[in-house]
């Protein structure tokens, strides 16, 4: 803010019962821009400061003939809009304990007789910006109480969307177990599986990046693609393409999603895994890891088109075992010490030969951090192929 | 002229580097070459920093520039290398 601009048009009300002095100071004043009021005597200010609600600034001489300045200062207290008012106190006596007195009182600052105009320029203008300051901040305040008020609003709306929206795509499918705890209302990590008409079994894991709402809206055009194109019988090197077509398109260009893609073909005995920044995923059986899934691509939303690729790793498969897959959300959860989960602690505990070995990193990621609430959204999948076999030839059965 | 410039990474590298980064950046493409990121002072990077090298991967690309990484610690190249990273910029 310009000096001039704090300045302009603020009236100040100039209190003292001497008229030379009065007028001189008032004439000094409105040659720098302010515009100013006289009152010889204090009645004369408490009549002008009742009816006029526009002063910004006062200037009260200490010594007047119907009293002294501080008694028209209690009355100011009294009325509280008021209170708010800088006070520019004019004396001849610069005691400290009068000084002190007059600063418990109510007065801003002071100057004393014979009085030095430009510092009381100066004076004035610093209280004035002070004032003025002030007023942005409560004004600033009000408005973010607005926005945040409005900002809930909408995120309830978006919320009801989006809740909607993954109860339409979600199939839950007998061998699949998904545990994912999201920080906020909104995840950005999202597990989803599902049998395409010829009984092959799909699944896929995605992170977007950050959390909270931008995240959830980031992998939405994945949830509506896998599923589509899985409706469609489509292999998973298609729809990794598409979606990361989409996401390269449709986002912004910091914006990506870590997802790692599964398909399983019963009559192949094989399966295929995309997987493009998530940690390592393990295929188990009886507390061996049998292969590791590492992260061999960038995120979807990173590379173009002609960059991009979409080669799978293939494997041999049998129904034995179980497959994990998780978020990196597990391994960089850190304790109170500041030690992370990490993935050299996953890779011992999936060893487990326990039949549950998601529960396993439930409750080692409980113990380790001593909370169940996490800093990021986390997310510990598992697939028990048997089950699923059976799920994906009924559901051929069904079918036909 | 190609020359080369060198902008020293901070202790944690997340979004709240954003401002801080994208002006380097953009400082340092001013004329095309190579920029090195020293990591020396690296300990932290999540998925937001890695957005932020992979946006200025982009702009690099297209003011015919490359980025580069040095002095890389463990830890962050761990997580550098879990997003494939080194498919776009050099991670030494």
């Amino acid at each position: 803010m310009s000096e001039k601009q704090h300045i302009l048009r603020k009236r100040i009300l100039v209190v003292d019962d001497d008229e030379a002095l009065n007028n001189l100071l008032c004439e000094f004043l409105s040659d720098k821009g302010f515009v100013t009021i006289k009152a010889f005597s204090l009645a004369q200010a408490m009549h002008i400061l009742k009816i006029d609600d526009e002063i910004d600034l006062l200037l009260l001489d200490y010594q007047l003939t119907d009293g002294n300045g501080i008694t028209l200062l209690q009355q100011l207290h009294m009325d509280r809009q008021l209170n708010e008012m800088p006070v520019i106190m004019i004396s001849s006596n610069a005691a400290p304990d009068f000084l002190e007195d007059c600063f418990e009182l109510g007065v801003t600052d002071y100057v004393v007789k014979p009085i030095n105009l430009s510092s009381l320029v100066l004076k004035i203008s610093a209280l004035i910006k002070s004032v003025v300051m002030q007023q942005v901040i409560r004004e600033q305040n009000s408005e973010l109480a607005r926005f945040k008020q409005e900002a809930e609003r909408e995120e309830s709306v978006a919320k009801f969307i989006y809740e909607y929206l993954l109860r339409q795509n979600s199939q839950h499918i007998e061998g699949v177990s998904i545990w994912l705890k999201s920080l906020s209302s909104f995840s950005g990590d999202i597990a989803l599986a599902k049998i395409s008409p010829r009984g092959d079994f799909y699944f896929l894991l995605a992170d977007a990046t950050g959390h909270g709402l931008s995240a959830a809206i980031t992998v939405m055009p994945v949830v509506t693609i896998f599923n589509s194109m899985v409706a469609k019988g489509f292999h998973i090197k298609s729809i990794v393409a598409e979606i990361n077509r989409k996401l390269i398109r449709d986002t912004p260009p910091d914006r990506f999603v870590a997802a790692i893609l599964i398909q399983m073909q019963p009559s192949r005995k094989e399966i295929d895994v995309w997987n493009g920044g998530m940690p390592t995923a393990y295929w188990l059986n009886q507390g061996e890891i049998v292969k590791a899934f590492r992260s061999q691509h960038m995120a979807l939303g990173i590379l173009d088109e002609d960059m991009f690729d979409t080669n799978v790793v293939t494997c041999d498969f049998s129904e034995q075992g179980i497959i994990i897959t998780y978020s990196d959300g597990l391994i960089e959860e850190t304790n109170a010490e500041g030690n992370s989960f990490s993935l050299a602690r996953v890779t011992e505990l999936v060893k487990n030969e326990s039949s549950n070995v998601q529960l396993v990193l439930i409750n080692a990621l409980k113990e380790f951090t001593g909370r169940d609430q996490y800093k990021d959204d986390v997310s510990i999948c598992m697939l028990e192929p048997k089950k699923i076999y059976t799920n994906c030839a009924q559901q051929l059965h069904d079918r036909f | 002229m190609n020359k080369s410039s060198m902008i020293r990474m901070p202790k944690r590298f997340d979004y709240a580097s954003n401002i801080e980064f994208n002006s380097q950046i953009a400082a340092a493409l001013e004329h095309s070459g190579t920029i090195t990121l020293d990591c020396m002072d690296l300990d932290y990077i999540d998925s937001a920093g890695i957005g932020l090298l992979v946006m200025s991967h982009k702009k690099a690309q297209a003011r015919q520039s490359k980025i580069v990484m040095i002095n890389l610690k463990d830890a962050p190249h761990e997580i550098l290398q879990l997003a494939n990273l080194q498919k776009i910029i050099d991670l030494s």
